[in-house]
């Protein structure tokens, strides 16, 4: 019962407040960094790209104040399945296509074992890669507000309203889901001990048996989905009754103003993105 | 009125929906223990086959929008941590799960219900395997192999939780008398 | 002197113990439930009613000093049948009608019944009555889809669902929150009915003072973890002070006679039922 406490008390976009420049940053260039670097990152395979990358990120994690330790915390249950998962990457699939000038090895062929340089390397750019990607996304969630992010999406996104793309509704979304999370986490957690307090199976451990757990889900599962729905209905007729219709014109409490530190920001970036995606064939190795 | 009618509707099921997938992910009620080596089945695709069914492809679409940001960002495996695994397929779970019902449910209602919630989950396995393979994650033979023994389950436990949830809300009885 | 239903002594409850959500919810809170009883428990919110009252079927265990019994079963040990305890204490909790998940009533009415692996036979039984207690005739909602029920309705059938259980001890946490004065009425009425007929012994936790007043044949008071008065309604009703200082209300046949004595007419305090209230208020006008 106690995990169901907990529920209650469950944030989503772990803000830690800090005062570096990247806290600081805009959340539209931020994210732009963000988006051009995950580009750079997925489309470079050699070793140098992703040394460089891996400097580059691990220097920004650093600036915003944050510890790697605390990006990389999440992973340490997943770490046994991580290595399982990059030694059946290495064993079997020799043949991979990165990018090498290096001359490619075999260390190993028998059976559907076929282990090759190629593949160790695609094996540890892909760590290296992972390892990046979580700080990126920790800088996103980590320095800025989740509401910020939303507003700074629904801003970037304004532009495209006019090719049909709801970006004030998408935003609103976004803004709304975050609102309902705890809400409807509290209404989780009576609706665990009520179903509890009739008998239902909740909380109890035990035997893990597929149809039994289905069942006993059931229970939980079914009701939340109804009171959602209710509290939509709520919702929708309060948004009507405040005329609300759709995204056109309106405005917003929190603006968003860029500087000249983001605006030099996003061209650094952009310009390093650029260099990494169009040169990504030619690292030495 | 006619357009903001439906507009309101669609925003605020899109908001609502994704909560919950949100809090799916953030909890353990959205993981369903499998008894295979594979671990477990998750549910947390349901809401935006949820959103497709009775809002459209729009709110659908949304909602596993918002559910492939999430997995992404809490994500600690690398092949999660790809925008291209985790965000990407499941835009489609809503948009799929749409066109299943739309086709069938002026036959018969339930069929409607059960195969769009098979064809979303599908469209959600099959895609984020495919992406893991063609992104170099996983061989092929793994892939299947994982999209079999997690797939399978995750269906029926969707088709469960749709139809149980969509019957309660619009009150349809497949049986008439309750079961006593 | 017979032994207490349940005996709640000296429990203190942390949640979240250990981490920076810690919150101390029970400091030492006492209480004592006799078979047959309807007893009362009011209190400003954040007191802890909710947090004593569930440990009562076992929601939450005894981490701390403190103990529960019920049915002289000390709920520390860890070898309690819960299920056989959740069937003994049923608890409805506010806005009962948000656990409903069947599609039609009788089946979700059925649930508790069922998990308990009864026969059908019985189960059937049980649905009935339970049905009838509420006041939903059995044809003509046994089938009748939940989304079709309007939310008082829905409200009857969760309760029923508890009833299902036939609980010795209901405990109600505020189940009648947001129901119009008549219905309340009619629910107070089945209370009193189960209690008196059924022997059902009775838990009520309440904002409405009347409604305490009309119900418990004794009441606690709580604030911030424990109990800070206990008595009749008419006793703890009389201290007007103390209820104040909680933020509590009172009866209004309560605060009328105190509001007379301190003008300085001689009233009985405790005299809070309405007949007996215009009695007093009579004699006075008579003088």
């Amino acid at each position: 019962m106690q995990d169901f406490a907990l529920l209650r008390h469950i944030t989503i976009g772990q803000y830690l407040p800090g005062d570096s420049f990247v806290h600081r940053m805009d959340p539209r260039a931020k994210i732009t960094e963000v988006l051009l670097l995950s580009l750079a990152l997925t489309v470079n395979t050699s070793y140098l790209a992703n040394i460089l990358l891996l400097a580059l990120c691990l220097g920004l994690i650093r600036a915003a104040g944050i510890s790697l330790r605390y990006v990389l915390s999440g992973v340490r249950p997943a770490l046994p399945f991580i290595i399982a998962l990059s030694l059946m990457q290495l064993a079997f699939y020799g043949n991979p296509s990165v990018t090498s000038r290096l001359p490619v090895i075999t260390f190993l062929r028998w059976g559907p074992i076929f282990i090759t340089s190629s593949g160790l390397q695609l094996v540890l750019v892909s760590l290296a890669r992972f390892v990046d990607l979580m700080i990126l996304a920790s800088i996103l969630t980590n320095t800025t507000p989740l509401a910020h992010l939303a507003y700074g999406l629904e801003d970037m996104l304004k532009p495209f309203g006019r090719l049909g793309v709801p970006a004030q509704e998408i935003s609103l979304i976004f803004i709304l889901a975050l609102r309902f999370v705890p809400i409807l986490a509290e209404q989780l957690e009576t609706l665990a001990k009520a179903q509890a307090s009739r008998g239902a199976d909740i909380g109890a451990g035990g035997r893990w048996r597929f149809w039994r757990t289905a069942r006993a889900m059931l229970v939980l599962i079914v009701p939340l989905f109804l009171d959602a729905f209710r509290r939509a209905e709520e919702l929708i007729v309060a948004m009507e009754a405040r005329c609300y219709a759709g995204g056109r014109g309106r405005t917003r409490l929190v603006q968003l103003r860029m500087g000249r530190a983001d605006g030099i920001a996003i061209l650094i970036c952009a310009l390093l993105a650029v260099g990494f995606i169009w040169f990504r064939k030619s690292f030495p190795f | 009125m006619n357009g903001t009618d439906k507009l309101v509707r669609r925003v605020v099921t899109a908001g609502v929906l994704a909560a919950i997938a949100i809090l799916l992910g953030a909890t353990r009620l959205g993981f369903i223990p499998v008894p295979t080596p594979a671990g477990n089945a998750t549910i947390m695709h349901v809401p935006a086959i949820l959103g497709g069914i009775m809002e459209g492809p729009a709110v659908g679409g949304v909602i596993g929008l918002v559910f492939g940001i999430f997995s992404f960002f809490q994500a600690t495996i690398p092949m999660f941590k790809d925008p291209f695994v985790a965000i990407l397929p499941r835009i489609f779970i809503g948009i799929t799960a749409w066109l299943a019902y739309v086709a069938l449910r002026r036959l018969n209602e339930y069929l409607a219900l059960v195969v769009s919630a098979a064809v979303g989950t599908l469209t959600n396995t099959v895609l984020v395997l495919g992406m893991a393979v063609w992104r170099g994650y996983m061989a092929p033979g793994v892939a299947l192999t994982v999209g079999i023994t997690h797939g399978l389950p995750e269906i029926v436990v969707a088709v469960i939780i749709v139809v149980a949830v969509v019957s309660a809300w619009k009150g349809l009885a497949r049986r008439r008398h309750a079961r006593l | 002197m017979t032994e207490p239903l349940i005996a709640i002594r000296d429990l203190h409850y942390t949640y979240l113990p250990g981490t920076p959500l810690q919150a101390v919810a029970l400091r030492g809170a006492s209480m004592e439930v006799y078979a047959g009883e309807i007893v009362g428990l009011i209190g400003p919110a954040g007191a802890g009613k909710s947090t004593l009252l569930q440990h009562c079927n076992g929601l939450l265990r005894p981490t701390e000093p403190g103990h529960v019994i019920v049915d002289g079963q000390d709920l520390a040990d860890p070898t309690v049948d819960l299920r056989r305890l959740r069937q003994m204490v049923g608890i409805v909790f506010q806005h009962p009608e948000r656990q409903l998940f069947e599609t039609l009533v009788g089946d979700d009415i059925a649930f508790g019944p069922r998990q308990l692996g009864m026969s059908r036979a019985e189960i059937r039984r049980r649905v009935e009555w339970a049905m009838r207690v509420v006041g939903l005739d059995f044809d003509t909602f046994v089938d009748r889809p939940t989304a079709a029920l309007s939310g008082g309705e829905r409200r009857k059938v969760a309760i029923a669902g508890v009833l299902a259980l036939r609980p010795r001890v209901l405990i109600l946490d505020e189940a009648s929150a947001g129901l119009d004065p008549l219905t309340r009425e009619e629910w107070q009425e089945q209370v009193r009915r189960l209690n008196a007929d059924e022997g059902m012994t009775v838990i009520v936790v309440s904002s409405d003072m009347e409604e305490i007043a009309a119900l418990a044949g004794r009441v606690y008071v709580m604030a911030e973890g424990r109990m800070v008065d206990e008595g009749t309604p008419a006793e703890v009703f009389a201290h007007t002070d103390l209820l104040n200082s909680l933020g509590l209300g009172q009866p209004v046949t309560s605060w009328v006679l105190g509001e007379l004595r301190r003008r300085g007419y001689d009233v009985d305090l405790y005299a809070i039922r309405l007949e007996e209230t215009v009695e007093e208020l009579c004699r006075i006008l008579r003088s």
